[in-house]
């Protein structure tokens, strides 16, 4: 490889990587906690202010490493199949929502019920004997 | 000086259970003084600080890991400090040991033997379970006199398949997380966060209605840090603590130490304890969750948080060579992210047991109030009972739908703390006798899972309140 072949390739790698890093640190979590949820119930309808309200809300339950740590997964498209934090995410917006309630009716769009907290809403597992005799 | 027929050190289950028979036993003049490390930090106000309700009181007593040093961080040791100990965040699990358990050496010829047998203990198991009103199945693995006090939780729609194919091999787990309101319990309506649970289901020395603390010969002091004992020969003489910055020592026929497996190797080693094995033995099970997905079935109805054990891969000549495993059937609110499977799995715990080796120890650091805990990694014996599970459990679950199979790191704890002051007949192979008394220190009772010889896959609370039951009703 020519020397100015390679100082283009390697400047053009910079610019990407250099991009990247502005996005992974000025992008907010909500943002990116919001796309995670996006991309991973994409086949689902979802009430865009009540997304909004919940990772706004889960965002003040966690902490800065918890945060970095969801941006690297959403860069590098680390799914939940992958991640348990990726799934727990998920799975927390969807037990806080109605959408169990409505006995997962994926026609309906999907609106936000409040965080699921067991010392806020105690008995609101929705597999459990209170909703299956 | 003061002097007292009876000092415990702690106010878990181990001296809780310990105080409620001796007190049934002892004259109604006698003195009995409990020193408490830590304070009241009732569990109205635990539930209101996790609501974001700030109550002032979190930071009352101290966090667990500011009080001893960790030599691995990769291992944890979870306990509470404060009145009731670690009742206030067990998860309420509560099988009884099989009599294989206490007999490993004879049966297997692995570690060694109980000093005390299944049949011994059996009516001290049956009163535990009726003090704290478990929840139970009246078909057990385990040989049972009684039946349980409340009636057994649900089982999901996997375990009703599993039980129909393993009956008694697949029980509707033994809990201290109330199926009916009792007492000051409610039912468990499977929150699953029982580490503080939301609706006060589970047994605590709080709720428990054992007036252990409220009995007029106990005198119980907050705030105090036991230290030391003195020892003279084969007795100790007197407990030294600290409270509100100053040291008080005090003098007593008998004493009890039921802190926790590693703060009671410490006190002793404090004491300058001549057994060579004391603080030797450290160890708990090994576990991690396993993904079960499942073609068209749902698994659901559930009424508690853990719904069943399975013992199929429990007992056996197996155990000559490789850990036992106890299932654990977990109904926690996990979702399948697929669409139209969301409930669509099962997920178990698997816990292995594992030997108590010399390498892991509690030892006195520089500072004397701060012991030192070492743990190296569980033994191969454990490891090979890893690697049986994971090539039966396709066959096990063969009358289930399923899909695919994954199996989750180790958990960095199992919350159990063992075998730092294990039980033995001979006084050189184990520090504690039959009745929990130090084979060197003869009035020095060791209460508390420190005194398992060997580390069965169950869950330790159960053993251990029965063992202290058994140690003051044959001592007093």
């Amino acid at each position: 490889m020519k020397r100015r072949k390679f100082l283009a390739i390697a400047g053009v790698g910079g610019v990407v990587a250099a991009l990247a890093s502005f996005k992974f640190i000025t992008n907010p979590f909500e943002s990116v906690a919001k796309g995670i949820i996006k991309s991973e119930l994409d086949y689902l309808k979802l009430d865009e202010d009540g997304l909004d309200r919940f990772v706004a809300e889960y965002s003040r339950l966690k902490d800065r490493n918890y945060k970095l740590t969801m941006k690297g997964y959403s860069l590098f498209g680390i799914n939940s199949a992958k991640s348990g934090k990726v799934h727990q995410l998920v799975s927390a917006y969807l037990l806080s929502s109605d959408f169990f309630q409505n006995k997962m009716d994926e026609t309906r769009t999907i609106k936000y019920v409040g965080l699921y907290d067991p010392y806020s809403r105690p008995c609101s597992h929705p597999f459990s004997h209170v909703h299956y005799a | 000086m003061r002097h007292y027929d009876l000092i415990v050190a702690g106010t878990g289950f181990a001296s809780t259970f310990f105080l409620y028979k001796y007190l049934a036993k002892a004259p109604a003049n006698a003195r009995v003084l409990v020193l408490e490390r830590g304070h009241l930090y009732p569990h109205a106000d635990r539930v209101k600080d996790l609501r974001g309700e700030k109550t002032g009181l979190s930071k009352i007593n101290p966090n667990h890991g500011e009080t001893f040093v960790n030599k691995n961080p990769d291992k944890h040791w979870p306990f509470t400090v404060g009145f009731g100990g670690s009742s206030n965040c067990w998860y309420g699990c509560t099988p009884r040991f099989l009599p294989s358990d206490f007999r490993m050496k004879t049966k297997y010829g692995v570690a060694e033997d109980w000093p005390i047998q299944y049949d011994e203990l059996e009516p001290y198991y049956s009163e535990v379970e009726d003090l704290m009103n478990i929840s139970g199945p009246d078909e057990t693995p385990f040989p049972k006199n009684s039946k349980y006090p409340l009636p057994p939780h649900s089982f999901s729609t996997v375990d009703k398949v599993l039980n129909k194919a393993y009956g008694k091999q697949w029980i509707s787990q033994p809990t201290a997380r109330a199926s009916r309101a009792v007492g000051k319990r409610n039912p468990c309506c499977v929150s699953a966060s029982c580490s503080v649970c939301p609706v006060s289901a589970k047994f605590t020395i709080e709720n428990s209605e054992m007036n252990v603390y409220t009995d007029p010969r106990v005198e119980l002091s907050y705030g105090s840090l036991v230290n030391y004992l003195e020892l003279e020969q084969n007795r100790a003489k007197k407990i030294y603590f600290t409270k509100d910055g100053k040291d008080h020592s005090y003098s007593a026929d008998v004493f009890a130490l039921g802190t926790n497996a590693i703060f009671n190797a410490h006190i002793l080693l404090n004491s300058g304890d001549g057994h060579p094995l004391t603080g030797k033995g450290l160890g708990e099970q090994f576990g991690f969750d396993t993904i079960v997905h499942l073609k068209d079935m749902e698994n659901v109805g559930g009424s508690t948080w853990v719904t069943a054990n399975g013992y199929m891969l429990y007992d056996g000549d197996h155990r000559k060579n490789l850990a036992a495993c106890l299932i654990e059937s977990n109904n926690a609110p996990y979702v399948r992210l697929e669409s139209g499977k969301w409930r669509h799995l099962a997920t178990f715990r698997m816990i292995f047991e594992d030997l108590p080796l010399d390498e892991n120890t509690v030892a006195k650091g520089e500072d004397p109030t701060k012991p030192e805990v070492s743990f190296n990694k569980p033994s191969d014996y454990t490891l090979r009972g890893v690697k049986n599970l994971k090539e039966k459990l396709p066959e096990l679950l063969k009358m289930l739908p399923v899909e695919d199979i994954k199996y989750l790191d180790p958990y960095k704890t199992e919350a159990h703390i063992l075998g730092t002051t294990r039980m033995h007949a001979d006084s050189r192979k184990g520090v504690l006798d039959k009745n929990l008394l130090h084979h060197l220190y003869r009035n020095v009772f060791v209460l508390g899972s420190g005194s398992f010889t060997t580390f069965t896959p169950n869950n330790p609370t159960l053993t251990l309140s029965a063992l202290s039951l058994h140690a003051a009703d044959k001592s007093f």
